[in-house]
């Protein structure tokens, strides 16, 4: 019945009738589900856009015509550009969507210099939300940076203020809280992450901030042929829809308003929309079990619990999570920047030196082997 | 005759039977209808086809992989470990992290493929030192090919550059030299065919092109130039909205494997490097090999070039000196097409802003009318006026 009502719009469409545009490729539109943001009050979609990795604007231009309503960027994503194209992308439809982006200055001014630059190369003169980007310790939320905040609300640059965690949760997050100046949260959350951070998720929200997953994939991984899987293992958890399994998964507690998932190509975004319409179930559960035991070697679940750990002093976090990106998320480009950006004392650490490694990852990471890739791949 | 009886006994392999009682059947024919019983595997490797490249005598695959906007490495590891022996790459793709990437991908198999890179170098000086930091980025001693990048006329081949190209080949450090060319490239395959020291080529060609190249690539031909062809695709645009004439039949996917086959049905040119930037895309393409030109290509790409008329450029370099602002033109297209045609927003706005500061700051907007007209109907002000929007 559904497509052949859809079919004859189509019909209609092709004789100049009034009808209703069939989309693209669904053959009626996707359904959406909506949750507030917090105290911001944005009616958000529950799958938003991450667009950090996205080199091709068509897609994001496809996302809001499908519905989504929120789309994340960075000041600092593509070496500057992407938030140019993120603009671009969005130009005519400014004002149905929700966007956000970031600066990771940890000074006043500076902040505000490049919230400037963000506006402009977003063509926009708002920001709906302005996160202070990466923040790993509570102390880093300081006060010059949250008057730059409020600043930036008086001058009607920015409408709320927010922060972004990869893996200080537990820290930070309450320290947002406190301060009672942060509207929106956005946070790492994923089926590999400790249930601990549920608590502090749910506490935020109690207290009305808006609430952000990303990192919802946990590494991606979807083709890592590093990642020692039986082919036949890997295909089935392609064709059984194991990310789309672990986006369910993040956006199914109430607490969680919506997810900023990174998609390149309209195929991954036509199955995230798929997650706003059919729920999570056990065999999503055994799906991401077992995916979980796949990635254990592999996936730093950001649990901080190895910070300061290595007597060379590398973060080791944060380049299992370069390496994530060059290997899990399929962008060696951005990997290895991230790495070449290290202190060059960092950069020049070769673990292969050591005769055993002092960190020890509760989760199973093989830390000793997966450094040494990182610095194979990037030094 | 080969590659059936090898998988034949591939199959055989995978069911522990003996292989030697299969080998019995063997004319093409009967391989081709096997046993119902070895349906159940899963899909034998794709056939692969083999030409040479001119006189370097290297077996290279029909199906090559053009590295540049690949940021996946496993789609690299994936196609050689299918079968796929050709890479290029270049120094400056990436900001060079393109060379670290493939190199990486290929590190276990580099005795198997012919990986060739370029320098856009001017100097003999220069270009050397960067050969040296493509090997070490590539982890690799030698390069099959070594291109000067970009050359789009004859007179950008210097005794210089030739010079460097000879003393690389002396040190071992470069097996062939090779030219790469975007626009210009009747003249260059005109130099190549003419200079004896050039041993490939490799330009763009595409079903945009018609016959127009066909007396330079003979001439380069017959004087032994390998010949590698790019930009197959011609800029990709993929996508077509509903609201487009052509949608009716672009809606159906398989232009760009239309295209390719399109080259390939040239047995003039020796191999193709289409980019590829996820499994989906290494997939179609490998089935250029296989799966011969047939009518329904033909439609599509005839509804492809009236999709990408107005947008794309054909590199016929007639445009070339005609803007009064002294606008590259076809290289301006060219980064339009990379952020719209190949969906690669950053790679267009990086090459744009390495234009002359006076370039970059001109907007054709204040232009009252355009110059410039295009012979193949590219609406060349509006899409200028669009490149400076989206990059300036």
């Amino acid at each position: 019945m559904k497509t052949d009502s859809s079919r004859r719009s189509f019909l209609a469409a092709g004789l100049a009738l009034p009808a209703v545009q069939p989309s693209a490729r669904l053959s009626s539109p996707p359904k959406l589900q909506y949750r507030t943001l917090g105290r911001t009050g944005l009616k958000v979609t529950t799958v938003g856009f991450g667009c950090m990795i996205t080199s091709d604007p068509s897609v994001i231009e496809r996302a809001v015509d499908q519905g989504i309503n929120y789309f994340d960027t960075a000041r600092l994503y593509g070496r500057g550009n992407n938030e140019r194209m993120v603009g671009a992308a969005l130009k005519s439809r400014r004002k149905s969507v929700f966007l956000s982006s970031k600066s990771k200055n940890r000074t006043r001014q500076g902040a505000l210099e490049e919230l400037n630059a963000s506006l402009r190369e977003l063509g926009t003169d708002y920001l709906d939300i302005w996160y202070l980007h990466d923040l790993g310790r509570a102390e880093e939320l300081t006060d010059e940076l949250l008057a730059a905040q409020q600043t930036a609300k008086k001058d009607g640059k920015i409408r709320f203020a927010g922060v972004t965690t990869h893996g200080g949760q537990a820290a930070v997050v309450p320290a947002a809280v406190k301060t009672g100046q942060i509207d929106v949260v956005l946070s790492g959350y994923n089926f590999a992450m400790t249930k601990d951070l549920d608590p502090v998720l749910e506490a935020a929200h109690q207290a009305g901030l808006g609430i952000v997953a990303m990192k919802v994939m946990a590494g991606g991984t979807r083709n890592a042929p590093y990642y020692p899987t039986p082919a036949q293992l890997r295909d089935l958890l392609k064709r059984q829809g194991v990310m789309l399994a672990a986006l369910k998964w993040a956006i199914r507690k109430p607490f969680i308003h919506t997810s900023v998932p990174s998609m390149v190509d309209t195929d991954q975004l036509d199955e995230n929309i798929r997650a706003m319409s059919s729920p999570f179930t056990d065999a999503d559960q055994s799906l991401l079990a077992v995916h979980l035991e796949r990635i254990r070697p592999f996936y730093c679940r950001m649990c901080n619990q190895c910070d300061g750990t290595c007597p060379k002093g590398l973060p080791v976090a944060d380049l299992l999570r370069f390496l994530m990106y060059a290997e899990g998320y399929g962008q060696f480009t951005l990997g290895r920047e991230n790495f070449l950006e290290l202190p060059a004392e960092v950069r020049q650490v070769r673990c292969n030196l050591c005769p055993s490694c002092a960190v020890r990852c509760p989760n199973g990471v093989q830390v000793a082997r997966r450094l040494s890739r990182a610095q194979e791949l990037f030094a | 005759m080969t590659s059936q009886s090898s998988r034949r006994n591939f199959l055989a392999v995978g069911l522990g039977l003996p292989a030697a009682g299969l080998a019995s059947a063997s004319s093409p024919r009967e391989a081709a209808t096997a046993p119902p019983s070895l349906k159940l595997l899963p899909d034998p490797p794709q056939g692969f086809r083999y030409r040479t490249l001119g006189k370097t005598g290297l077996k290279v695959t029909e199906v090559g992989f053009g590295c540049m906007i690949t940021s996946d490495a496993s789609v690299i590891e994936k196609a050689a470990e299918l079968g796929v022996n050709c890479f290029d790459t270049a120094r400056s793709y990436q900001q060079g992290n393109n060379e670290r990437m493939v190199g990486a991908a290929l590190k276990s198999r580099r005795k198997n493929v012919v990986l060739t890179s370029k320098t856009g170098a001017r100097t003999k000086d220069a270009a050397l030192a960067d050969l040296d930091k493509s090997l070490s980025e590539l982890g690799t001693d030698y390069l099959d090919v070594w291109h000067m990048h970009g050359r789009s006329s004859a007179a950008q081949i210097t005794d210089d550059l030739l010079e460097a190209h000879a003393i690389a080949k002396k040190a071992g450090k470069i097996r062939f030299s090779g030219i790469s060319t975007h626009g210009g490239q009747a003249d260059i395959l005109q130099f190549a065919a003419k200079s004896g020291k050039i041993d490939v080529v490799q330009l763009g060609y595409n079903f945009t092109m018609g016959d127009t190249l066909t007396a330079a690539i003979d001439a380069a031909r017959a004087a032994g130039v390998g010949l590698v062809a790019m930009k197959v695709m011609a800029g990709g645009f993929r996508r077509t909205k509903p609201d487009s004439p052509q949608y009716a039949i672009l809606k159906r996917e398989g232009a760009m494997l239309a295209a390719l086959k399109w080259v390939l049905k040239n047995p003039k040119l020796d191999t193709t490097v289409p980019s590829m930037t996820d499994m989906d895309q290494l997939d179609e393409n490998l089935k250029a090999m296989s799966v011969p030109f047939g009518e329904a290509d033909q439609k599509l790409l005839a509804a492809q070039l009236e999709h990408i008329s107005p947008l794309y450029c054909r590199m016929c370099g007639q445009c070339q000196g005609r803007c009064p602002k002294g606008l590259p033109v076809a290289d301006v297209l060219r980064y339009l097409t990379y952020a719209e045609g190949y969906g690669q927003f950053t790679l267009g706005r990086e090459q744009f802003l390495e234009l002359p500061e006076e370039l970059a700051a001109v907007r054709c907007n204040l232009c009252p009318t355009c110059s410039v007209s295009c012979p193949n109907g590219v609406q060349v002000a509006q899409r200028l006026i669009r490149a400076q929007e989206l990059f300036a």
